[in-house]
């Protein structure tokens, strides 16, 4: 909690340091918001990290597969590191940036989601076949 | 030389031997077998036999779908971190949740498929088998147009529904399971109306059946119940009245004979009825239970994730309960058939 408060409170002032430097140095300003941005991203990752400890005890219990488990969590990994790239560049006014590492992260997610898709044509042409 | 012809002729008659009529039921199917492990005195009895054999069987097929609820789980919790994403990432993510989750569920959906035809279909085999014995039975007692009016529908009405079943309804259910998991991955309003349609179909046809059989049943019984009543009646009368001297004995006993048929159809009634149950009762327990798992996966997942992600879940748990309405139907049907067969000529 206290850790989340340290974060929420960072961001704030950094909202408004960019502001007052951004009149006189923008780049300064982008690289800023980067920064906090970095160290907001590795806090939420050292708090995940037990999530995914959590997911590798599911895992067991459920007898999940561990490429289907990996795909899902690349994927979403993903996901949330496009979303935060593509905000900061819209924040810079890159909006064109950020639309195409949209485009980039939808790319490499159905990339990463292949094996998913063959393995539900090949369930359903066996189910189809056998049916 | 005509006396004594006629003295060997009446002997020889004599020699043949001859049984009384005997009605059996058929024997348990393989799958009921392990159900109704004894010959049971009573209904009751019989019931209670196989609920204990049955109760046995909750425990594997929980543990069967809990596995597969805690992948599901799984699946739903890494969905609920992309929850508050927006755009086309959230969209795309939402695409691969649903695949994942029809790859999870597709193979126990089509086990639980598979064993609901294969149910339908024992089942529908032993009605062949048990209902000519209670057929024969019926007519014995004296209920002969009811006898023939409840067989042809009752044969009519199986063969239809277990056709409809296996060419119709399932893949009807493989339908809706398909554009449950399109609708979940790609939100289109046209998948979920098609998706509605489908269920109405299944849910509609297996009513109209039950309805028509239950009415066509009820009718034939009071038309052709009363005119074999009517029947055994004057025949009896006729009897008393018409053999001079031992007309009234011969009356009573066709009586005895007339109960003693009605015993053993009500014999063959009970057993046919305990080994239906036998062979329903663990599908049932094990697409019941799955039922109500994902049921219960669904309403969580759309608490802890996406509405649509629990959507596809409750759609799947919907196809558990159409396959319980299937068998149910059935099983309910061929009861219904041989219970009006034991209820007979009144």
């Amino acid at each position: 909690m206290s850790d989340f408060l340290k974060a929420a409170v960072a961001a704030v002032i950094t909202v408004v340091f960019c502001l007052i430097v951004s009149r006189q140095n923008k780049e300064m300003a982008v690289l800023l918001s980067l920064l906090v941005c970095a160290m907001i991203a590795a806090l939420a990752v050292s708090y995940l990290s037990p999530v995914i400890a959590f997911f590798e005890e599911l895992k067991a219990l459920a007898n999940l597969d561990s490429d289907f488990l990996e795909i899902l969590l690349k994927s979403v990994g993903i996901g949330l590191l496009a979303e935060i790239a593509a905000l900061i560049c819209s924040d810079s006014g890159n909006a064109a940036l950020a639309k195409t590492i949209h485009i980039l992260s939808v790319g490499v997610i159905l990339y990463l989601a292949i094996p998913l898709f063959s393995g539900l044509m090949e369930l359903l042409s066996k189910i189809l076949g056998g049916a | 030389m005509k006396r004594i012809l006629f003295i060997m002729i009446l002997l020889l008659s004599m020699a043949i031997p001859v049984n009384a009529m005997e009605f059996k039921a058929p024997e348990v199917p393989e799958s009921g077998s392990g159900y109704l492990t004894e010959e049971p005195q009573t209904f009751s009895e019989g019931l209670a036999l196989i609920l204990k054999e049955a109760v046995p069987e909750i425990k594997p097929s929980f543990l069967e779908a809990s596995t597969i609820c805690l992948r599901i789980l799984a699946v739903a919790l890494l969905m609920a971190l992309v929850k508050s994403l927006p755009g086309s990432t959230n969209e795309i993510l939402h695409v691969i949740g649903s695949v994942s989750i029809a790859l999870i569920l597709l193979e126990p959906s089509n086990a639980m498929l598979q064993l609901a035809v294969e149910t339908i279909r024992e089942l529908s085999d032993y009605g062949k088998l048990l209902f000519p014995v209670l057929t024969a039975a019926l007519a014995a007692q004296g209920g002969t147009t009811t006898s023939g009016a409840m067989y042809v529908a009752t044969a009519a009405v199986d063969a239809l529904l277990s056709s409809l079943i296996s060419n119709v309804l399932v893949p009807m259910v493989y339908i809706f399971l398909c554009l449950s998991v399109s609708s979940g991955a790609v939100g289109e309003s046209i998948l979920e109306k098609l998706k509605a349609f489908s269920k109405w179909i299944v849910t509609w046809s297996l009513k109209i059946i039950l309805y028509v059989f239950t009415g066509y049943l009820t009718i034939t019984g009071v038309v052709s119940g009363s005119a074999d009543a009517a029947a055994v009646k004057a025949a009896k009368i006729t009897i008393s009245g018409v053999v001079p001297v031992v007309g009234s004995i011969i009356s009573d006993a066709s009586e005895t004979v007339l109960v003693s048929a009605d015993l053993m159809k009500n014999a063959v009634g009970v057993y046919g009825m305990l080994a239906m149950i036998a062979v329903w009762i663990g599908p049932f327990i094990r697409i019941g239970i799955q039922y109500l798992m994902l049921k219960a996966t669904g309403a969580a997942a759309e608490m802890i994730s996406t509405k649509s992600i629990g959507q596809v879940i409750q759609d799947f748990s919907t196809a558990a309960g159409l396959l319980l309405a299937m068998t149910g139907t059935v099983c309910l049907l061929l009861l219904i058939s041989v219970i009006c067969f034991m209820k007979g000529v009144q």
